[in-house]
């Protein structure tokens, strides 16, 4: 985790905007973010504050029409489809939907999506899925299930499903997009703990994430997106009790928590204002 | 698959009734108790033991020309489903990831050809290629094909954008890839009924071009063409149309039922696609095109 060693994921002035008809929507501005190895990374902000888009433009599903991405060393800005597919295929990068119910084929069963990026990496069926047995056993799921549909799951089994295929090509950068928020409370504590066992792995993480909470106690440190750009880098535990950002010290007031609920309301209006301003 | 769609009752009988078919246009000229071909000066015979089915309007056995026919109609019927898949289905699903201009011609091709009328179509082909079984199949193929074109485009299309088929992208999967492990098993389920009901438009149409006497020269027998004769005679011979009726018909219900059993065994996706309305609609506006 030192800061010298060879980032991950260095993101520099990313820029990328969608078309809207005539004009044109900026998504993010100028957002810039380095993962070091291992090190386990929060990026949070409110819905269109470019949390998606930035996960999607390191994952090369959306072309960034300035600033530069960098991914295991290599400046990947300029990829084309193809250089793309490639680098894909090492598996270095993996992704975790936020639903999986709807990032698994639902014609498939477990074992079948969960040997998909092996078999794409061309290895032979036998020895893919091999290997799907054991990180399925690495996320505590049963084996009699690789012979289930997704439909067949539980939200909490699926959610294991979709870690335990994006830990198949053992990657060394994983970004999960809300890997928590559409499960239960109870699902989501031991997705949590998960996620910390995954962070043992020694794959470097990505979490995004709405809500500081379930970020707060598992990262290393916080990137806050405000508005398509990161307006604040630090350390979890410096970010969440000495926030400088106007934003970040309003997310932080305004975190759901039991002991903040009483807390000053003047405040986080006067944040606001200030924000707005 | 094939276990699966084995496994359902109507996947059997539907299996049972295209085999019988099948078997019924490999042999069916050989079967011929008669020459379909010999008229007798016997015509519009009842049933008896010399003509088992009767004869027409020309004193040609009935039962032969049923049997010797089945092999140019199932035949014509096939050749259209080939022809569509190859027009149709292959180009739906590739207008999907080949690019925008791509995309673009095939969609004014298949516009162009919904709007063609088929008849003025069919005599053109034919004045071009000439007259023949072929050159009909080939007509009727394309002109059907817009159908398997927009219906495997539209469930191509809903399956592209699905957040599995981003996961098999970012696993770094192939457009191949995608297409044969996610997209196919989808897209089959519509298709197969579109398929099912272009079989049963196929004989009809095989008539309806034998009335012109494009494709099938008036002599050689057909289902359609026998239907279209009978059809002539009905006060005679009320009860004649049934017979190539009821071949037709079979082979269009099994047709329709082995359709329904691919749908069952499709998965949840692929019910889901066809329980979508908008694809349902356009399968129904679609069919009354053709």
């Amino acid at each position: 985790m030192s800061a010298d060693a060879r980032p991950v994921l260095r993101v520099t002035d990313l820029d990328v905007h969608y078309r809207r008809g005539t004009g044109r929507l900026h998504a993010l501005r100028g957002a810039s973010l380095t993962v070091a190895p291992g090190e386990t990374v929060g990026v949070i902000g409110e819905t269109g504050s470019g949390k998606s888009t930035l996960a999607r433009a390191v994952l090369g599903l959306v072309r960034p029409s300035g600033g530069r991405i960098e991914i295991a060393g290599g400046d990947v800005t300029g990829h084309s489809t193809r250089q793309w597919r490639a680098l894909r295929r090492r598996g270095v990068l993996q992704y975790v939907f936020q639903d999986p119910l709807r990032s698994l084929d639902p014609d498939l069963t477990v074992a079948e999506s969960l040997i998909e990026p092996l078999l794409v990496q061309g290895r032979p069926r036998r020895e893919a899925t091999e290997l799907a047995r054991a990180y399925l056993d690495r996320v505590h799921l049963d084996e009699e299930l690789l012979h289930r549909l997704p439909g067949e799951l539980s939200g909490g089994q699926r959610q294991r499903v979709a870690v335990a295929r994006a830990l198949v090509t053992d990657p060394e950068l994983i970004i999960l997009d809300e890997p928590v928020s559409a499960l239960d409370s109870a699902n989501r504590v031991r997705a949590l703990e998960l996620l910390k066992q995954l962070r043992d792995s020694g794959a470097a993480l990505v979490f995004i994430s709405h809500d500081l909470g379930s970020v707060a106690g598992i990262a290393d440190r916080i990137a806050v997106l405000y508005q398509g750009r990161v307006v604040e880098t630090a350390p979890a535990r410096e970010l969440v009790n000495a926030p400088r950002h106007p934003y970040t010290r309003l997310l932080v007031s305004s975190a759901p928590t039991l002991s903040s609920a009483a807390g000053d309301r003047a405040r986080r209006e006067a944040l606001r204002e200030l924000l707005h301003v | 698959m094939v276990r699966r769609l084995l496994a359902l009752t109507s996947g059997r009988i539907a299996a049972v009734i295209l085999a019988l078919i099948a078997l019924l246009a490999l042999l069916g000229p050989l079967l011929s108790p008669q020459d379909p071909l010999a008229g007798s000066a016997d015509i519009l015979a009842d049933p008896g033991p010399h003509h088992w089915l009767g004869t027409d309007y020309l004193g040609r056995d009935v039962l032969s020309r049923l049997l010797a026919g089945s092999r140019l109609s199932v035949l014509g019927a096939l050749q259209v489903t080939v022809m569509a898949l190859l027009v149709g289905v292959i180009p739906g699903i590739l207008s999907v990831y080949l690019g925008r201009a791509f995309e673009w011609v095939t969609l004014r091709l298949a516009d162009t050809l919904i709007a063609l009328p088929f008849l003025v179509f069919a005599v053109a082909v034919t004045a071009l290629l000439g007259n023949g079984i072929p050159q009909a199949m080939l007509t009727v193929g394309i002109m059907v094909s817009p159908l398997f074109f927009r219906v495997s485009r539209a469930a191509t299309l809903s399956v592209a954008r699905s957040q599995y088929v981003e996961a098999a992208i970012i696993a770094g999967a192939s457009v191949g890839w995608i297409v044969r492990r996610h997209v196919w098993t989808k897209v089959l389920p519509p298709i197969a009924i579109a398929l099912a009901h272009t079989a049963g438009v196929g004989f009809v149409v095989v008539s309806s071009l034998t009335f012109l006497g494009i494709g099938v020269r008036p002599p050689a027998p057909t289902w359609g063409g026998i239907l279209a004769s009978d059809l002539g005679f009905l006060s005679y011979r009320p009860w004649a149309p049934l017979l190539p009726t009821a071949l037709i018909m079979a082979t269009v219900w099994a047709c329709n039922l082995l359709a329904d059993a691919i749908r069952d065994v499709s998965g949840e996706a692929g019910r889901a696609l066809l329980d979508n309305r908008k694809l349902r609609g356009r399968l129904a506006v679609a069919g009354r095109g053709a």
